[in-house]
């Protein structure tokens, strides 16, 4: 029972970048209500989307922050990739439940509901793309600042999930600039999201 | 005193010692009947892990109903009150809080339970490679969730080793595990008793009804809790078995009585009736008692159909000796020597069961042995004299007129036999392939629902299902661990090739000390370690100020007493361990159990072939399953041989009494054509014939003859001999009848097939009868 830890350590790598991809890149649309169910209507608005990233994770011990890029997409309601391009090559693709790594020439599928603490965390995303306020504030403690054209999003997890302290993400409109998930020792990932190379 | 009298006072006091040994017998209902006698080692161990192995251990317990929080908080509850009681070893509800135990006691002894530590990875190559595979984790967007503390665990220990760990993790809502849809939260509890130690069984699941009732009622919670296990089985067949064989006999009793009372209309040849039925049912319990020690409940189950086998003689007696002023004494000389070779023939029938291994059969063949002779004898020797003065039944002679006039032998009925015994024929052709159930299962007295419920839980917990399983002696405790090391090294190679999917080992959680000196041998000292990791970490982003924590780490480990098993305390390993390295009187076992591959299932010549390295006999692959039901299968065969012996002793007999093959085919072959008949319709009715249908089938022949015989010596009285055999036969029907309608298998399939065997035998003797010349043959 207790390497589900070792497959959840993997699972929840990939997702922290996914949760950098399904926020990439929205369409500006103004919506009534109040600021939160406005950012909610612009994300829940788009369909799909491409980006690239630029990772710097910062950690006790380390001289310099390390360094990775690659490229996020995602499509409505449920699909996220993640391709690393750079220093180690990976791909991490969640369709619905399933969840597929490959990585060092070695392809694992790993159902999401497995592990609990993780889907809660992937709910949370989803809720976040389709716009679905209500399902995020159930999981989060939600802390929106700013304004539709510059806003800051932090998401605590309400029950205590031991692998994240706090996601933060800002973002200009439907536009998310950066993606900063804090561990509990402290170390932390700073994601930019820019428009896509390819594109 | 007159010999008549002897045999009176002889009677009594043989009453009188069978019904103390009866009193004073010890009387067992759990499944040991249906395990049979494990003659070679690798049944030994099998039996051995049916009856007391981890598996037989382990209860899972399901909570259901109210809400997803109510169902984790009585989880919550249940495994803290569980955890306190001195009945179970470990219980495991998936909390968060045990997980973080294991995982720091994991943490803390890294060096000592990493396969990885080796001597190269703590070389200046073997550091470096170790410290780039951590950093690219960690480079990853989101690495920062996953990768392990730089400061003290530079080198990933801690990954290596839970990717070491088998197992999938149960799913897991509010913090406790749950069932796969998520609507019931999951516990394990695993009992400090075996499996096989009913009683001890019934305690544990007694208390966590009662712990479950309490803490239900404390949160105010309207749940359900459903509990499953080998133990939970063995505690319900027990109930069942009691409840049914109580039941059974008090309706077989009940219906014998009503008809009985019906063809008599005397209370006082009821009162009669039932002398020899009783001594034959004391006499029965007290040689079961006598040889085995204990009596299975099972035995009494079976037990009811002497009821209506034992009434027989007396029937025969009442009946048939209504004629002339000394009737007794000429059904003596005139009826005697039929019943009697009936009686010898229904006891060469149950004494080919004697040698049985199931312990079960073994009994029903000395209980309906000793009970068939006791009853006949105490028919023939006592009741007389117990007869009052003038007794007679109710002339039963025109009920046999009837009859006669119906079961009238002839052209006709040899046709339409002989069109049975063709269509019999034809329906066990066609159901060749599946003639024989050859599933231990078959006479599993658990209820399919409750096995389902069963394979559903354990799926949802990843439990051990016990089926396939390495099995590993040594004289001492260390011993077994390093063979169980050894074996993990020759299985390893499997399960890259996904001949596995995985196994467990006990010296995962517990290296043996040997291995744990020679990891501590691996490990550099301080001052080493320090010179290492400053040519490891040329180039790097990392300052090797920022490894403090790392160097002190690996010095206290390898200066550390190497782990005990009083380590593990407090960690659900404890239990894991408790189940995988086992005390037996000579020594310690460890256990291996194989997870299969992916797709199919696992090739267990190949996990032979790997382990031969290890020595003859010291490591045994056992798949329970499939060896459960291949030892099944050497017992249907026996139970064939033993009928086919039963058989053929029944014809020598007959033979030798009769003094003619002629007259001895005569009787034999209504019989046959009995037997076959049963299993055609048997066959028909989608029924797959287990070890006891084949029992049956030799019962049907051994009270069968009882019925052929009178019509093969013909009677001065043939009225009067077939009613007394309708009555018979009627009574036998109705004792077997009754085990027809029971929801324990092995009860079911003997009534289902001796019920209408023996009706058949009656009519098929009849209508196979000399064809009266007038009307008395002689």
């Amino acid at each position: 029972m207790t390497s589900g830890l070792a497959r959840r350590a993997g699972a929840l790598g990939a997702l922290g970048v996914l949760a950098a991809l399904s926020l990439a890149c929205l369409p500006v649309q103004a919506a009534p209500g109040g600021l939160f169910t406005q950012l909610m209507a612009l994300l829940g608005a788009r369909q799909q989307g491409t980006a690239s990233f630029l990772a710097r994770t910062y950690a006790a011990g380390l001289t310099r922050p390390l360094v990775s890029s690659g490229e996020l997409r995602y499509r409505a309601p449920d699909h996220l990739e993640q391709r690393t391009l750079k220093p180690t090559p990976s791909e991490l693709i969640l369709d619905g439940e399933r969840l597929t790594v490959h990585r060092d020439g070695h392809t694992r599928r790993l159902n999401l509901r497995d592990y609990p603490d993780i889907a809660v965390y992937v709910d949370a995303l989803r809720d976040t793309l389709g716009g679905q306020g209500a399902g995020l504030k159930r999981r989060f403690a939600v802390r929106l600042t700013g304004t539709l054209a510059q806003w800051q999003l932090i998401l605590r997890p309400r029950q205590g999930n031991s692998h994240v302290r706090r996601i933060r993400l800002t973002g200009a409109g439907a536009d998310i600039h950066t993606i900063e998930i804090l561990a509990p020792d402290g170390a932390r990932t700073v994601m930019r999201i820019g428009p896509s190379s390819a594109s | 005193m007159s010999r008549r009298a002897a045999a009176v006072w002889v009677w009594a006091g043989l009453v009188a010692v069978a019904g103390l040994v009866a009193a004073r017998a010890r009387y067992a209902a759990d499944l040991s009947a249906f395990l049979p006698r494990a003659p070679s080692e690798r049944e030994r161990l099998l039996v051995e892990q049916l009856r007391n192995g981890i598996a037989s251990r382990l209860l899972i317990v399901a909570i259901g109903g109210a809400d997803a929080a109510t169902r984790a908080q009585l989880s919550q509850s249940l495994a803290r009150a569980l955890g306190r009681d001195a009945r179970f070893a470990a219980v495991e509800n998936g909390s968060a809080a045990a997980e973080r135990r294991d995982g720091a006691f994991l943490f803390a002894h890294r060096y000592l339970l990493s396969p990885a530590v080796t001597p190269q990875r703590f070389t200046s190559a073997g550091l470096r490679a170790a410290i780039e595979g951590t950093l690219g984790l960690l480079a990853a967007p989101g690495g920062v969730l996953a990768a392990p503390s730089l400061a003290s665990d530079p080198t990933g220990e801690m990954l290596a080793l839970l990717g070491s760990l088998p197992g999938a993790a149960p799913r897991r809502a509010a913090g406790v595990w749950v069932s796969r849809d998520g609507r019931e939260a999951l516990l394990l509890a695993r009992t400090r008793a075996p499996g096989s130690d009913t009683d001890a069984q019934a305690a544990a699941i007694e208390a966590i009804r009662a712990a479950f009732a309490r803490a239900a009622a404390d949160a105010h919670a309207h749940a359900t809790l459903q509990l499953t296990g080998p133990g939970v089985f063995a505690v319900a067949a027990r109930a069942r078995i009691e409840r049914e064989v109580l039941r059974l006999s008090l309706l077989s009793g009940l219906l014998i009585l009503t008809l009985l009372i019906l063809a008599y209309r005397s209370a006082a040849a009821l009162a009669l009736a039932l002398v020899p039925v009783a001594s034959g049912a004391l006499a029965g319990v007290a040689a079961v008692a006598l040889r085995f020690g204990v009596v299975q409940g099972v035995t009494l189950g079976f037990g009811v159909t002497l009821i209506g086998e034992a009434v027989d003689y007396s029937i025969y007696l009442f009946v048939q000796s209504r004629t002339g002023s000394d009737a007794t004494a000429d059904w003596q000389r005139r009826a005697w020597p039929t019943v009697r070779l009936g009686m010898l023939t229904s006891v060469c029938g149950f004494a080919a069961l004697l040698p049985s291994a199931f312990p079960g059969l073994a009994q029903l063949g000395l209980y309906s042995l000793s009970g068939v002779l006791a009853a006949g004898g105490v028919t023939r020797f006592v009741l007389p004299q117990l007869l009052p003065r003038r007794f007679a039944v109710r002339d039963l002679r025109p009920l046999g007129m009837r009859a006669a006039r119906v079961l009238r032998p002839g052209r006709l009925a040899r046709a339409l036999l002989l069109v049975l015994a063709v269509g019999a024929t034809a329906v066990i052709y066609t159901h060749r392939e599946r003639l024989w159930n050859r599933q231990l299962a078959a006479l599993s007295p658990v209820p399919l629902a409750a096995q389902r419920l069963d394979a559903r839980l354990r799926a949802a917990l990843g439990a051990p299902g016990g089926r396939d399983l390495v099995v590993i002696a040594a004289p001492s405790r260390q011993a077994a661990l390093r063979r169980a090391e050894r074996a993990g090294a020759a299985l390893d190679p499997l399960v890259r090739e996904r001949v596995l999917g995985g196994y467990q080992s006990p010296a995962r959680y517990l290296p043996s000390r040997a291995l744990q000196r020679a990891r501590q041998q691996a490990l550099p000292p301080p001052a080493v370690l320090r010179r290492r990791l400053a040519r490891a970490l040329a180039g790097m982003p990392l300052s090797s100020a920022a490894l403090a924590p790392f160097i002190q780490a690996v010095e206290q480990a390898r200066t550390a007493t190497p782990l005990g098993p009083a380590d593990l305390a407090g960690t659900s390993f404890a239990a894991v361990l408790d189940g995988l390295l086992v005390r037996e009187a000579s020594g310690w076992d460890a256990l291996l159990p194989l997870d299969r591959p992916a797709r199919g299932p696992i090739d267990l010549d190949r996990v032979r072939t790997a382990l031969q390295p290890l020595g003859a006999g010291r490591a045994v692959v056992l798949d329970l399953k499939h060896q459960a039901n291949a030892l099944y299968g050497t017992y249907l065969a026996e139970a064939v041989r033993l009928a086919l012996a039963g058989l053929a002793v029944i014809m020598l007999l007959l033979l030798a009494a009769l003094r003619s093959p002629v007259r001895m085919l005569r009787v034999v072959l209504p019989l046959a054509l009995a037997v076959l008949t049963v299993a055609g319709g048997l066959l028909a009715c989608g029924v797959s014939l287990t070890l006891l249908h084949v029992i049956g089938m030799l019962l049907i022949v051994a009270v069968g003859s009882n019925y052929a015989l009178f019509f093969e010596r013909g009677s001065s009285e043939p009225d009067l001999t077939l009613a007394s055999l309708l009555l018979a036969n009627a009574a036998t029907v109705l004792g077997f009848g009754v085990l027809a309608f029971s929801t324990v298998p092995v009860l079911r399939d003997l009534g289902q097939t001796v019920a209408p065997g023996a009706a058949l035998a009656l009519v098929f003797a009849a209508l196979l009868a000399r064809e009266p010349s007038g009307h008395a043959p002689g």
